[in-house]
């Protein structure tokens, strides 16, 4: 268990491509990206509820790591730095979707139709209705669902987590604890026991 | 173990933290503990959320990704945004200096252009700065001095260090 307390080490073929992309091939880059894809479009996700969104920003954040390699240092693991770039990309995304969001039910309000209105990540709770536990975690605020992931999805430690986040350790550890107790109340309200879960 | 070290211990530290034997003495003493039970399960939902599926990117992520790097060049992209130290000091130079030329040769009023430009050398190499300041109208004594400002800020910018990128392509080739 001792590897959630510990920092992840870069990975040697990672550091590879890195250093090859710096020295100017950049099809080397498709390296990085393929090995990461997963997690950070797993994030954007989780953060946007929109998974249509979260392939154009989990784009966005390869992008944006590749303009910013040179700041990238090789000696540490790369995860936590692709995840804080996502997640800093994914919080402007989100403030963009509120205030859309807000915008569309005015704008619905006028018409008198608002039982039309959709909110954001509807259509992928709908999409993904027999995944429960992801369902459990969209219904968690986002400070809660992204720690969520980061930590026992992505096995970033408590410090690596906080760090991304711009918060304390005591508080990662907080909204994991509520996290906790909020999913299994979610399963339960469903009728599910976690046991149920494939 | 006992249901308070149990209850410590959950409370400052999350179960998947724990050592494996913590773990299996604290499921057998729940076992027999119906709120020490709860209490665990609640830490169950841990393992659920650890095998949490990914996301599958879409077909042809990649090579969106690829595409959009290619027209983008590393590391030049940020400093592309705004005017690099050199040229900044280039154009400080050259915009005092040609501020400068036309404060010089501008004529005093009711001169013809250019008329003043060989009398003011005259009088600036014979000394009498006052009789070119005469011969010149105030705005371009102002204009001037400006420029001999730029000129004098533009040259006395540090020169800009090798940059990382281009010391190590240099170091390759």
């Amino acid at each position: 268990m001792a590897r959630y307390d510990s920092e992840q080490e870069p990975e040697p073929a990672i550091v590879d491509s890195v250093r090859a992309v710096r020295a100017g091939n950049a099809q080397a880059y498709a390296a990085i990206v393929t090995r990461f894809q997963g997690p950070i479009l797993t994030l954007c996700a989780a953060i946007l509820r929109d998974r249509q969104a979260a392939q154009e920003l989990a784009q966005d954040v390869f992008v944006r790591a590749y303009q910013r390699l040179d700041t990238f240092d090789v000696r540490r693991p790369m995860k936590p730095w692709l995840v804080k770039i996502a997640y800093h990309l994914a919080q402007e995304k989100r403030r963009t979707q509120v205030r859309q969001a807000a915008r569309e039910r005015a704008a619905a309000i006028e018409r008198e139709q608002n039982d039309a209105v959709e909110r954001p990540g509807q259509s992928l709770i709908a999409a993904e209705r027999s995944d429960l536990l992801w369902q459990a975690v969209y219904a968690l605020p986002m400070a809660e669902r992204t720690a969520v992931l980061l930590y026992y999805r992505e096995s970033l430690s408590v410090k690596e987590v906080a760090a991304v986040m711009g918060i304390s350790p005591g508080t990662v550890k907080t909204h994991l604890f509520r996290a906790r107790s909020q999913v299994q109340l979610n399963l339960r309200a469903k009728g599910i026991d976690e046991g149920d879960i494939p | 173990m006992n249901c308070a070290e149990l209850a410590a211990a959950l409370e400052n530290q999350l179960l998947r933290e724990r050592e494996p034997h913590w773990v299996e003495e604290a499921r057998r003493h729940a076992e027999h503990c119906p709120s020490c039970s709860r209490l665990l399960e609640l830490h169950h939902v841990e393992e659920q959320l650890a095998g949490l599926c990914a996301v599958e990117p879409s077909s042809g992520f990649l090579e969106h990704v690829m595409t959009r790097i290619k027209s983008k060049e590393p590391h030049r992209i940020e400093s592309a945004r705004r005017i690099s130290p050199e040229a900044f000091q280039k154009s400080m130079i050259v915009v005092g200096a040609l501020i400068l030329a036309a404060a010089y040769v501008v004529p005093a009023a009711g001169q013809p252009w250019l008329a003043n430009l060989w009398p003011s050398i005259g009088l600036m190499r014979s000394g009498v700065l006052s009789a070119y300041f005469v011969a010149h109208p105030p705005w371009a004594m102002i204009l001037a001095g400006v420029a001999a400002l730029l000129v004098v800020f533009g040259m006395a910018l540090p020169e800009r260090p090798v940059s990382k990128h281009v010391a190590r392509k240099s170091t390759i080739q």
